[in-house]
């Protein structure tokens, strides 16, 4: 009962644009506060805010996004961009897809979704507004083209589940590099569909002489090597997937002045940049951390799992009904918070029915990303917005529906064909 | 209506300590205050691991069990318990242990905030290697080796290894990939967290290089809640009984653990040398001093409590 | 006034940066430490954290008094076109965040107490944990001001100089 008040008032707190940290927060102490007293309801705030902040594990965060930042002003993106312009961009809609592609590739070495969104909207949004694309469709395939990277290694989310559910955070990057894949096909699909659909959305672009297309796509080294550090150096032995977020950083820092594209001016507006981000999500953490208390008190797993466990059915339906759950709760709470309060709820339940938690950990990634791009709350929505002012944000909603088809359809590949994600896996095991 | 005790539910419910230690304990609890009292783990942490003394003082969780190392510096008495070649059975160290507490440690007023229902102690720590085995002080040299404490990370240091910080989440990772040559550990946190398929070399520490001090503790304001013989009925469970009940079971299970790595390691699973046990016992001899010192800072007779402890430990044979 | 406010941000916005850039830094040291001539820096896995924790409560001044928190802005133009619910809107969104971030940095100043009663220290940093507390609690309340100053630069109508309101980006 005290659980559903709070749902309310929070939802109603979001609708009146409360910033997220601050209205989970609040809402999180004042239910704590019904159960507890005000004195421990307090002293959480205390514990929470401190030790979330000193927490090494969540230093992931940052210093992913401080890579992307580096990454986004060292010209890899446009040279994406460029190199799958120069493959497809002649053909109707083709932008979109090189878009796609470009997201998929960047996301190979920017651990951070929110990163590679806020990246190619800067990079691919002017060429498709330029060659007369709709607005949905050049920002619908950012945003959705932004998920991709999170679930392409490295991954801020993989280490999250990883470090909730004690399984092997390498195994568990190499396992979304096949479903990522399946999903850039997807994708690319879904802009095939919307321009057969609706010709005017996704017009063509000239055809780039062939000397270009071959100078594009070789420009594409420094994202190549990149990706070999960073993975490399993870299965290598030379650092864990943790410290390899730091290494990626400074490693996207000398790539980027290797290229002669560093200056004191680029550092400070990166670091600004990451800081910003940085700040926005670890106070979100903290407001998840405080409502999830909340829920964790009011003991709503244990009803939850009690009963899924009475209902008494197979399997696979409860692992859709799990899959329910987070679409659900993924209109209205953002995603990290979503998988903090979720997974160390249901992982022992999944394990329990025989599951391999590697597979589990890319379907929660995987479903994860769609509310990364589902209103109210899609972070890579709003990351799109705070970067284009201009463009609405209903249009932005109404471009993405077409990528949530394909990520259904995905996430239905994943179901029922766990070799996709268990294969590379089982090949280092 | 019971009372209904909340406990910080940090550690993986599927683990020993808690399905053979913990759950069992709460079971007789509610048994025996014939469902009066309730113990309710929670879903997920309500406070990390190294809050749960305080977020049982401030009523954040009601009923916590933890390692005392986990928030350095605030129980230095305990250290004393930690030192190494001390722990060979940690069933009859941790009844040592609850007696040298209520005798020395409690009068201090230590943990004077929360109602103490078990103090214990973990089996001893080992030296558990990727690839070479250890024999002496010299082996060690190059290493780098995972510390659980800044004494093993301090002599390790001494003699010329290097010592790496990190948490037990981490092991896996800093095993498999070989971020670390080896680490200290109990062979039963091995097996415990899966990594036994990396460790291929094992020297068994008598007593070990270092063990866990650990506490159950009870909210005050809570405990007033309960009747007075009800609280009678759980301190009958509690005290040096749940205190014997939980080193035991570490104890058991650290058998099981070794025996399941001396079959698959063979000779490679060897107990340390005399020789090196002296050079280690001379490498860790400051640590002791060190905690004498301490011990004399906070008005404790430091070298009677070691004494008693060890008498104590003398006399059910644990040492 | 508007310069003070200007200052403090010039102040917490490069504590953030160098923090920040200090953390992969020491992150690379200590790998290539290891990796390379087997000496780690033993504290970087302690000194991470607190670093961490630095860059959050610096940048959160920022964040403040431009609105950077990210917020559900999908009935934002409707409110636009109501501006007396929209301005009681802002105010009762102004009082809500008012309220948690004061409540942070009070008890995140608690907190330090509590850890220097404690005695706490770190297991490798060579410093008492109450310490960097207690830093994070002065940026807390430096952020908590931030906040107020943007209500106050609202109420009275006046602005920032150009450029300062570049933060309101996030990502
Ligand atoms: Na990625
Ligand atoms: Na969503």
């Amino acid at each position: 009962m005290i659980v559903t008040i709070a749902f309310l008032i929070l939802f109603a707190l979001l609708l009146l644009r409360t910033p997220i940290a601050a209205a989970t927060g609040l809402v999180g102490i004042g239910g704590l506060a019904v159960y507890q007293g005000i004195g421990p309801a307090l002293s959480q705030i205390g514990i929470i805010a401190t030790e979330t902040v000193l927490t090494y594990e969540f230093a992931v965060i940052p210093l992913f996004i401080l890579m992307g930042a580096f990454i986004s002003r060292s010209g890899i993106a446009e040279e994406l961009y460029r190199a799958c312009h120069a493959l497809v961009g002649h053909r109707r809609g083709g932008l979109a897809v090189a878009t796609v592609v470009a997201c998929g590739g960047f996301g190979a070495v920017c651990g951070s979704s929110l990163a590679t969104a806020a990246t190619m909207s800067r990079v691919a949004y002017p060429p498709m507004k330029k060659y007369g694309y709709s607005d949905a469709l050049a920002s619908g395939s950012i945003a959705a083209g932004g998920t991709l990277g999170i679930l392409i290694p490295p991954s801020i989310a993989l280490v999250f589940y990883g470090i909730l559910t004690e399984t092997d955070i390498g195994q568990l990057f190499i396992a979304g590099l096949l479903p990522g894949v399946v999903g850039i096909l997807l994708y690319a699909a879904a802009v095939v569909a919307v321009t057969t659909l609706d010709r005017k959305a996704g017009p063509a672009a000239e055809r780039m002489p062939l000397r270009d297309r071959l100078k594009a796509l070789r420009d594409v080294w420094a994202t190549g090597l990149l990706f070999v550090i960073v993975m490399g150096g993870i299965y290598g032995g030379f650092f864990s997937p943790t410290e390899s977020a730091g290494i990626g950083a400074v490693g996207a820092l000398l790539i980027t002045a290797a290229r002669g594209r560093a200056s004191l001016a680029m550092v400070r507006d990166a670091l600004t940049d990451a800081a910003h981000t940085t700040v926005a999500l670890i106070a979100i953490l903290i407001g998840a951390f405080l409502f999830a208390n909340l829920i964790n008190v009011a003991s709503v797993p244990q009803a939850l799992v009690a009963w899924i466990g009475a209902m008494d059915v197979p399997p696979l339906v409860v692992i859709l009904a799990i899959i329910g759950v987070y679409l659900v709760l993924g209109c209205v709470l953002e995603s990290m918070s979503m998988m903090l309060l979720t997974v160390p709820v249901f992982y022992p339940l999944v394990a329990s029915l025989g599951y391999d938690l590697i597979w589990f950990g890319i379907v929660v990634v995987v479903v994860t990303e769609i509310s990364l791009i589902t209103p109210p709350i899609g972070l890579n929505v709003f990351v799109l917005r705070a970067v284009l002012p201009d463009v609405r944000l209903a249009s932005v909603f109404r471009g993405v529906m077409p990528f949530i088809t394909a990520d259904v359809v995905r996430l239905a590949l994943i179901l029922f064909v766990p070799w996709l994600s268990l294969a590379l896996p089982q090949l280092m095991r | 209506e019971p009372v209904v005790l909340r406990y910080n539910q940090w550690f993986p419910t599927g683990h020993w300590s808690q399905t053979e230690g913990l759950y069992p304990w709460f079971a007789e609890i509610e048994a025996a205050t014939e469902g009066r009292v309730k113990v309710e783990p929670s879903a997920k942490p309500i406070a990390p691991p190294n809050r749960n003394y305080q977020a049982v003082v401030d009523g954040v969780a009601d009923l916590a069990w933890g390692p005392h190392g986990y928030t350095p510096g605030v129980f230095p008495l305990t250290e004393m318990v930690e030192l190494p070649f001390i722990t060979e059975d940690a069933g009859k160290s941790s009844v040592a242990f609850w007696r040298l507490w209520e005798n020395f440690f409690a009068p201090t007023g230590m943990q004077g905030d929360v109602v103490t229902l078990a103090m214990h102690v973990t089996s001893g720590g080992n030296i558990h290697m990727r690839e070479t085995g250890v024999e002496s002080l010299a082996d060690l040299k190059a290493q780098k080796i995972r510390v659980p404490t800044p004494t093993v990370g301090r002599v390790l240091k001494d003699v010329g290894a290097v010592p790496v910080s990190g948490s037990l989440g981490e092991l896996r990772e800093m095993l498999s990939r070989g971020i670390i040559d080896g680490t200290a550990i109990s062979d039963e946190l091995v097996t415990g967290f899966k990594v036994e398929q990396y460790v291929k070399h094992v020297t068994r520490i008598p007593g070990g290089l270092y063990s866990n001090a650990a506490f159950v503790i009870v909210n005050k304001a809570k405990w007033e809640k309960i009747s007075e013989a009800d609280r009678a009925a759980i301190l009958k469970l509690s005290g040096e009984t749940l205190s014997e009940k939980m080193g035991a079971l570490w104890h058991k299970h650290d058998l099981i653990a070794r025996e399941a790595i001396k079959a698959e390691l063979g000779d490679a699973y060897r107990d340390a040398s005399p020789a090196f046990l002296a050079e280690l016992k001379a490498a860790f001899q400051p640590a002791e001093v060190a905690w004498l010192e301490q011990a004399a800072k906070l008005g404790i007779d430091g070298g009677g409590a070691l004494n008693f402890y060890r008498a104590e430990l003398a006399r059910s044979g644990g040492n | 006034m508007t310069a003070l406010i200007r200052m403090v941000r010039g102040l917490t916005d490069r504590i953030a940066m160098a923090t920040l850039m200090l953390m992969a830094l020491v992150t690379f040291v200590d790998v290539a430490g290891r990796v390379l001539f087997n000496e780690p820096l033993g504290f970087a896995y302690e000194m991470i954290g607190v670093l961490l924790g630095l860059a959050t409560y610096a940048g959160l001044y920022a964040t403040q008094l431009h609105r950077g928190h990210i917020a559900i802005d999908l009935l934002e133009d409707r409110y636009r076109r109501w501006p007396r619910f929209d301005a009681v809107r802002g105010a009762l969104v102004w009082l809500v965040e008012a309220l948690f971030w004061g409540l942070v940095a009070a008890w995140i100043t608690r907190q330090a107490g509590t850890s220097m009663a404690y005695g706490e220290t770190f297991l490798f940093l060579p410093v008492a944990k109450h310490v960097p507390l207690y830093a994070l609690a002065v940026l807390a309340w430096l952020a908590f001001a931030g906040h107020l100053a943007r209500g106050w630069l609202t109420v009275t109508g006046r602005s920032l100089a150009p450029g300062a309101g570049k933060a309101e980006q996030v990502g």
